[in-house]
């Protein structure tokens, strides 16, 4: 033993290990299988002081490798910075979008354009954990991502489905963090093929099915109760969420073949329009939160021809997306978050034709649950390099998607190493975007 | 064992308070000023440079201040004080203070220890005067505004009665799952998540009971026969009502005349008729009506645009025209292709 941890062993227990104790007892109390149907209303006794929602879901556009701002919802009409991009007006007045959006241009009146983000990471593994969890990556901790404390703060709404869920495959994968491993997304590979082997083998009846986990219950229970650990409630929590989908009502949700095929055609024949599509179904079935992403924005070459075909899929996506959700009364309280790690470069990069990372100055977008549509907040110089009015950083990015959920951004929740943390970090809602 | 040395660390402590074994200025201030006040001092005394992460520990005022997310000391706790926690991190912890030299010795950390158990007293040591540069710009200021349907919701349940934890476990019943719509508030969001398949007019019955209280209802995909809108029209408060996918006529509809605040009406999907037009356009504060899918006419829907021109009247989706080959017409339940 080195000198340090036996110092530190004679020095009595710090926060982090007296609390970590603590945390260790205490954390699983609000993933806790909620029982009747009033158990719900308990959750606002709870510690955790959630306020006012305007929003009950959220879907997670995710946007992957950096979005230029310029050539999509940020363009600058005669801007040396510009390019051969060209710009077109929205249905909202103070809104233009570029040429690569002609269908979102008309429903920009649903959504509020932030052009005054801000971030410091510029590398896409740290700007998308940034993004992700409000959080600079660093070696020692997990953190969650929003989706995440979501689930654990209010509780998921249908309790048969995972309240979390990740569609497509990104470099980064939003995660549960230090939170129980209930709380990380359900991935979702291909919309197209849905849940995988999520039904019970033929071979199997319901009975010898159900005698068979009877009998893995009367095993495990006694082993539970001896190890209460994180780890061992991750293995049987498992289990118990496998079945509890297996035997849910709203399986259905995560087919796709069952929509009408105009409605699989409006959203575009791909996977992330078709993504999109599952989001909806998911968020019908009060699924709280589905991220979709949509890789390939990392456009440090030929910028201008790759728009041609990074935009018109998403363009797609999204206004149908929007539409179908209005259409249904549901953009009332589904909030729709576009987001990326960063920006690029209003400078051209004149030897590839490209643009390159710019966490300096962005674009993000915000659409229905509760969010001001047609608005667009923030400013950049004539050229777009510099924020010039009110900055958004990332974390009062997440922590204005927080508010709409009802989610308390200046409330500590340990971690179980006992350090504090806050669902967006330091982050401070803008109140501001809200009707 | 943590515990027990934690046991005799305690009594390791001196019992008399009046005779302090640390001294802040000859024994507390030289470990500051050594190791952290380099970085964590008021900007004009070091070339402008902001102290790091918004903490000054040059001055009794600016130490006891702490940083935007709080106090870095608790008196009397060191467990609970992160400026001793982070000096006490292993050496590999990228939080450990100070980050880029020797960790503070076990003598150096186990005076701050007890200066804190001691109550942190500065003796007659002020420094640096609290009326130097603050270590932050001030804190973004977010703006009061509720967003609207929160005021409207206040506004809606001033003065009502909240319902006894009794009075809600009867009107929930089986299936229906009742929330405050914001905490603390007299009114209740109703909603039957993954029970909608399973939800009849039976389970609307028990919410009678309720019904003075009811400010949100979902109905959507639910079971439930015109028969269930009698139990809705009791519910005067009711701002929103969503009634999308299920099999509610005319003849239901017609129940929902009283309602005398409906904000939201969702009929989505509803198999509901132009005989209903005349209803929805009597609501008087009728915001928003859906009735995409619905059996609503044109000439319907150009109706009620007519009565009610202050009504968003949603009557179909702006859905983007397929691609290619596909026709924009196509009956929106016809032409399914085989599973890709």
């Amino acid at each position: 033993m080195n000198l340090k941890g036996h110092f530190r062993q004679q020095d009595g227990p710090t926060r982090r290990t007296f609390v970590s104790g603590m945390a260790a007892s205490l954390f699983g109390v609000g993933a806790m299988p909620l029982a009747g149907p009033l158990a719900a209303a308990t959750r606002w006794d709870d510690a955790i002081p959630l306020h006012h929602a305007t929003a009950k879901r959220v879907i997670y556009l995710f946007l992957a490798g950096g979005m230029s701002q310029l050539d999509t919802f940020s363009p600058k009409p005669g801007a040396a910075t510009q390019g051969p991009t060209e710009s077109i007006q929205s249905n909202a007045e103070d809104v233009l979008v570029s040429q690569h959006f002609p269908l979102m241009a008309r429903h920009m009146d649903k959504v509020c354009v932030i052009e005054s983000m801000n971030s410091k990471q510029g590398a896409h593994a740290q700007g998308q954990y940034h993004m992700h969890t409000s959080y600079e990556l660093r070696g020692t901790t997990s953190h969650p991502s929003l989706g995440a404390w979501l689930n654990y703060m209010a509780g998921p709404v249908n309790e048969t489905l995972p309240g979390h869920i990740a569609i497509n495959n990104g470099r980064y994968h939003a995660s549960g963090g230090f939170l129980e491993s209930k709380h990380m997304p359900l991935p979702i590979g291909s919309a197209v093929d849905g849940l995988q082997h999520s039904a019970r083998s033929e071979r199997v009846s319901e009975r010898s099915f159900d005698q068979r986990m009877a009998r893995l219950r009367q095993m495990n229970d006694a082993f539970r109760g001896r190890y209460d650990t994180k780890e061992v409630r991750a293995y049987s929590d498992m289990y118990d969420q496998a079945i509890a989908l297996m035997d849910s009502q709203d399986l259905d949700a995560f087919d796709i073949s069952k929509e009408p095929q105009t409605i699989r055609d409006a959203y575009g024949d791909d996977p992330f329009g078709q993504g999109c599509l599952l989001a909806r179904r998911l968020i019908e079935h009060d699924v709280r939160f589905i991220e979709v992403v949509n890789d390939g924005w990392d456009t440090h070459a030929d910028n201008f021809e790759r728009m041609d075909d990074l935009c018109p899929p998403v363009d797609r996506a999204i206004s149908a997306l929007l539409a179908d959700l209005d259409a249904r009364g549901l953009l009332e309280d589904t909030l729709v978050v576009l987001a990326t790690e960063f920006g690029r470069s209003p400078r051209i990069n004149t030897v590839r034709t490209g643009r390159d990372h710019y966490p300096k100055a962005f674009t993000c977008l915000l659409a229905g649950g509760g969010i001001q549509g047609g608005l667009k907040h923030g400013k950049t110089d004539a050229e777009g390099h510099e924020v010039i009015e009110d900055m958004v950083t990332v974390e009062d990015f997440n922590a204005t998607i927080a508010y709409a959920l009802g989610l308390p951004t200046e409330h500590d929740m340990y971690s179980p190493a006992g350090r504090p943390f806050r669902v967006a970090h330091k982050g401070v809602p803008v109140k501001a975007l809200f009707a | 064992m943590q515990l027990h040395l934690f046991a005799q660390a305690l009594l390791a402590l001196p019992v008399g308070a009046d005779a302090p074994a640390v001294d802040f200025r000859t024994e507390v201030l030289p470990i500051l000023k050594a190791r952290c006040i380099e970085c964590h001092q008021d900007s004009a005394t070091n070339g402008g440079k902001r102290p790091k992460g918004g903490l000054r520990l040059d001055g009794k005022h600016w130490i006891l201040a702490g940083t935007r997310s709080g106090p870095v000391i608790v008196p009397g706790d060191p467990s609970k004080s992160i400026l001793y926690e982070l000096v006490s991190l292993p050496a590999d912890d990228l939080d450990r203070m100070p980050p880029e030299s020797a960790a503070l010795s076990p003598a150096e950390v186990r005076t701050l220890r007890t200066w804190i158990t001691e109550g942190a007293n500065f003796g007659t040591w002020v420094g640096a005067p609290a009326s130097g540069n603050a270590p932050n710009p001030a804190p973004k200021k977010p703006s009061g505004k509720l967003p609207q349907l929160i005021r409207e919701l206040m506004q809606l349940g001033d003065g009502l009665k909240p319902l006894s934890t009794d009075q809600l476990r009867s009107a929930s019943g089986e299936r229906a799952k009742l929330l405050p719509v914001y905490p603390g508030s007299p009114l209740l969001s109703v909603a039957f998540p993954s029970q909608q398949g399973r939800t009849s007019s039976r389970d609307i019955a028990s919410l009678s009971s309720a019904a003075a209280n009811i400010a949100i209802l979902d109905l959507g995909r639910t079971r439930i026969a015109n028969d269930a809108l009698k139990t809705v029209a009791k519910m005067p408060l009711l701002l929103k009502l969503d009634l999308r996918q299920t099999n509610i006529t005319d003849a239901g509809i017609q129940h929902l005349r009283g309602l005398s605040h409906l904000q939201t009406l969702n009929l989505f999907s509803a198999p509901v008729s132009d005989a209903s037009i005349e209803t929805i356009a009597g609501l008087p504060m009728l915001k928003t009506v859906y009735l995409w899918q619905s059996k609503v006419s044109a000439g319907g829907i150009a109706q009620l645009r007519k009565l009610r021109p202050d009504l968003r009247v949603v009557a179909e989706a702006n859905l983007p025209a397929p691609e290619r080959g596909g026709q924009v017409g196509d009956d929106a339940n016809g032409g399914r292709r085989q599973r890709r």
